[in-house]
Order: structure tokens, then sequence, then C-alpha cells
């Protein structure tokens, strides 16, 4: 998505621990973890993982999924929003909406609430 | 804090009761000195007088103008810093803010506790219980709106918000609370190991009210049944009460049952808290449902952040050049005026001159040299 979402990006950034990655299916619902405290800071949102005292920030798209997290939503809904939103293409959409979830999720940023992770 | 009485007092009595003639004594944090000196009077044969501040320099002439200040050897440095040639029988100090948990002050009782204390020796103060209470204080809200003259509104939402998420000190008056106060925990200093503290609150709104948050404070135990208390009403001294705020306030009623779950986390430097608010009416509805923090009050910049992290790759802004060229030429042969010489031609849309180059290789001179 870092390329095609009309220069906008879905970056986890500050944290290089955020690297592995689980999968997540597209039928899982999702929402913010327990561990973590978060807020928007301009078009940001800065994260701490409370347990590990680590910070990570999201931005552009990225900001966007996570605000949408608030709502436990379906993945496929945030697919939905997203592409929407951003007029780019489904399936790539979701190939990269399912993989930062996949990385917040090894984060421990994110959990799944119900369906199952892949 | 020296004008505070009753802390003072409450400490004067302490080292009374436990200093006895030829004790070793450490005082972490002396400040201008008056836990040493106390000690000192009181018989102990030798006195550790730690601070890292210049306020030490206060300290040295406090004990020069006292007979006790014999005993006393003052050393400027931070306390995790220190070797001693000998165990203490009694550690005192006073780190704390308006709660224990501020900056390094638990880590540095937990190193002295190792590293100082003689296997059967004390620590002043031996514990702080914490208490809570529900407080309706409308006075320190702020609403997300804000007239002006003309009768327009301005959002205010993003200001409301950080209001909402900062902790502050508060001097509660006991007519102000909505609960009676609700003991949280011990922090233990023979046995704490840990910055990092959670555990519950359960209250019951005793009357009628608006409910804006709650207040903590701690009851100190300095030895034994000696102490003294920062519970709203009592005799005031410096600590007073930390207010968390709650995202809006809620309208209670006698009987309803509130929780909250409050942590803390050390992180770079400082204290994240996030408290979780359940309030609930007498049926057991749910009436507010609260998660906040004090990160949202922090303010920080994505790019400080970003600077600060493990996969970060930083290269040296100008001011880090600099400091790198002086720290470099601080070899023991070149003195502080011919480094900056040597810096103003160097940097020379950095320093007008040697003498504006000075000022600051004297600073990192201060910092960084012996």
């Amino acid at each position: 998505m870092a390329a095609d979402a009309g220069g906008a990006e879905v970056k986890p950034n500050y944290a290089s621990a955020m690297g592995e990655r689980r999968e997540i299916a597209g039928d899982a619902r999702v929402a913010l973890s327990g561990d973590q405290v978060s807020t928007d800071l301009g078009e940001e949102a800065v994260i701490l993982h409370f347990e590990a005292g680590v910070y990570y920030g999201l931005e552009g798209v990225g900001a966007r999924i996570w605000s949408l997290l608030r709502d436990e939503p379906i993945v496929d809904e945030i697919c939905d929003t997203i592409a929407g939103e951003y007029e780019v293409d489904r399936e790539r959409c979701e190939a990269d909406v399912r993989a930062l979830l996949g990385e917040l999720l090894s984060a421990g940023l994110v959990e799944v609430v119900d369906g199952p992770a892949e | 804090m020296v004008t505070d009485q009753v802390r003072i007092a409450a400490y004067r009595e302490a080292l009374r009761r436990t200093v006895r003639p030829g004790s070793v004594v450490v005082d972490i944090g002396t400040g201008t000195g008056v836990f040493a000196l106390l000690a000192s009077r009181y018989g102990a044969r030798r006195v550790f007088a730690i601070e890292s501040d210049d306020v030490i320099a206060l300290a040295r002439e406090n004990a020069a103008m006292n007979a006790d200040g014999d005993a006393i050897e003052f050393i400027q440095a931070r306390s995790d810093r220190v070797e001693l040639p000998e165990r203490a029988d009694i550690v005192v100090s006073d780190l704390r803010g308006v709660l224990p948990w501020l900056e390094y002050h638990i880590p540095t009782i937990v190193d002295a506790r190792e590293r100082f204390l003689a296997p059967e020796g004390r620590l002043i103060p031996q514990r702080d219980v914490l208490s809570a209470a529900l407080v309706e204080t409308p006075e320190l809200l702020l609403g997300r709106t804000v007239s002006t003259m003309d009768g327009d509104e301005i959002d205010l939402t993003p200001v409301a918000r950080h209001v909402a998420s900062t902790t502050r000190k508060v001097r509660v008056d006991p007519g102000q609370l909505l609960s009676e106060p609700v003991r949280w925990l011990s922090l233990e200093y023979t046995t704490v190991s840990s910055s990092d503290v959670d555990a519950e609150l359960s209250f019951q709104v005793k009357r009628d009210g608006t409910a804006c948050g709650f207040c903590l404070w701690f009851d100190a135990e300095l030895v034994d049944d000696l102490g003294f208390s920062n519970a709203p009403g009592e005799q005031e001294a410096i600590y007073g009460q930390l207010f968390f705020p709650f995202e809006a306030p809620v309208e209670v009623s006698a009987g309803d049952p509130v929780t909250v779950g409050l942590s803390a986390r050390f992180v770079d430097d400082g204290y994240v808290w996030r408290w979780t608010t359940e309030i609930a009416d007498h049926r057991g509805e749910v009436r507010a449902d609260y998660d906040q923090s004090s990160l949202a009050a922090t303010l920080l910049s994505p790019e400080r952040l970003r600077r600060r992290q493990t996969g970060y790759r930083p290269t040296l802004s100008v001011e880090g050049q600099v400091d790198r060229a002086i720290l470099s030429l601080m070899d023991g042969e070149a003195t502080l005026s011919e480094i900056a010489e040597r810096i103003a031609d160097r940097f020379p849309e950095r320093f007008e001159d040697s003498k504006e180059a000075l000022r600051r290789v004297a600073q990192l001179s201060d910092t960084h040299g012996r």
C-alpha cells in the first residue's frame, strides 16, 4: 500500500521490533490490546506497549486503521473502509491491511476477539 | 521543603529514635543537609550525605556553621554511582513528589538498600501507604468549547483531551470527597523491587454529586508508628494529593459502586499512568466506562519519539558535531580558552567568536570534565 495509496502510507515506525508478522483472517474481529495505551498526535497515532515500555507510531493510513480498531471491526470491514476512502485496489488493500494487522498482532498491540488468526 | 514543618518534625523524631552513638547514616538527596545534621547531632559517628545537585554547597556551609557537622562527609553524585567504605545502620531519604512514584526515587531506594544498608540496618521511611477517594472538583475540569465575547464557540477538544489526561497536584477539601478514603496499597521500602505498580480501587459513593475524578495520596510511616498523613483535611505538608480526572464528569448517587484499575510504568525517565474506571448505578447499569492514560498529556513529538527507537539510525546534528569536537579536545593538555578558539575556528557558522564558544566548552567541562 505504501506506493499505491495516493501518497498515504501504512507505516509502522519507531520500533524495529514490529518486524515479525502473524497472519490474520479476513473474518476475524480485532480490537486494541489491553496492553497498550495510545493517543493521537496530529496526523499520527502514538502507541505505548504498556508492559514492555516500547513506543510505536503510525501515520497516514496506518493511523486511520488504528482509529478504526477502536470500534472492534472485522478485518474485511477495515479493508472496505480503507479501499473506499483511499480509492485503492481492494485486493491490494486487503493484503496491506492484513500485513499491518499481522505486525500489530505480533507486537501485542491488537488482539483477535472473535474468529481465527490464521 | 526545608520549611515544611510536618515533614521535618516527623523525620527529626525518626532520626532521634533510631540514631545511636556510633551509628553510620546515609542521607540520600541531602539537599541543604538538614537530615545529615540531625543525624550527626543525635550521635552518628559518620554520616554520608549524598546529593547530585549543586545545592550541596549550601549543605556544606550549613555543616560548617554547626558544631554537629564534623561527622558528615558530603558526596556530590548520584547515589547509584557512589561506593561507600562501610555499610550504614540507617539510610534516610525523601525523594518523593506528590507520590512516591517520582523519577528515580524507587530504583534509588532499592540500590541503596542493597549496597549501603547493613543487614540489621533501618530504612527511613519504612513504607508509604497509598489511599484514594472520589472527588467532586468541577474547578479542575475544562469544557470542550469556550465562548468568545461575541458568542461564537471555539472547539477546544484537543485541549480538553489533554487536560483529561493530566494528573496534577491538588489540595482537596474533605467536603469535596464523594467517597470514604480507600486504601490502595502499601509500598514497603524494605522489600520493593520494581517501579511498576498495578492495583485496583473500589469505592462506594457516599452522597449524590458529580464525580470528577479521584485523588491519591500517601501516608508515610518513617519508623514503627511514627509518620505523617497527606489525607485531605490533615495538617498540610508539602506533598498534597494527586488528582486523576475522569474523561467526563459523571452524576452519581449514594451507594453507586465505582471500580478503578490504576497502573504506572516507568518509561524513559518518567511514569506513564493508566486508569480505567467503571461507574455503575445501584441496579448495576454502567454509567461510565473510561480508559485513560497520562500518555496524551506528555505531548510527545513524533520526531523526538522516532529518535529514541532501537531501529533508528542517527546522524549528528550541528550541535552534536560541536560537542563531539569539544569532547575530543578535552585531553588534559588544552585549556578551555584554547579549546574554545579551535572550536570557533572550526564552526564559524555556529559561533561568532571564541568567547561565545567558551560558554559551551565550559558547560561540557562542567558536565563531563574531571
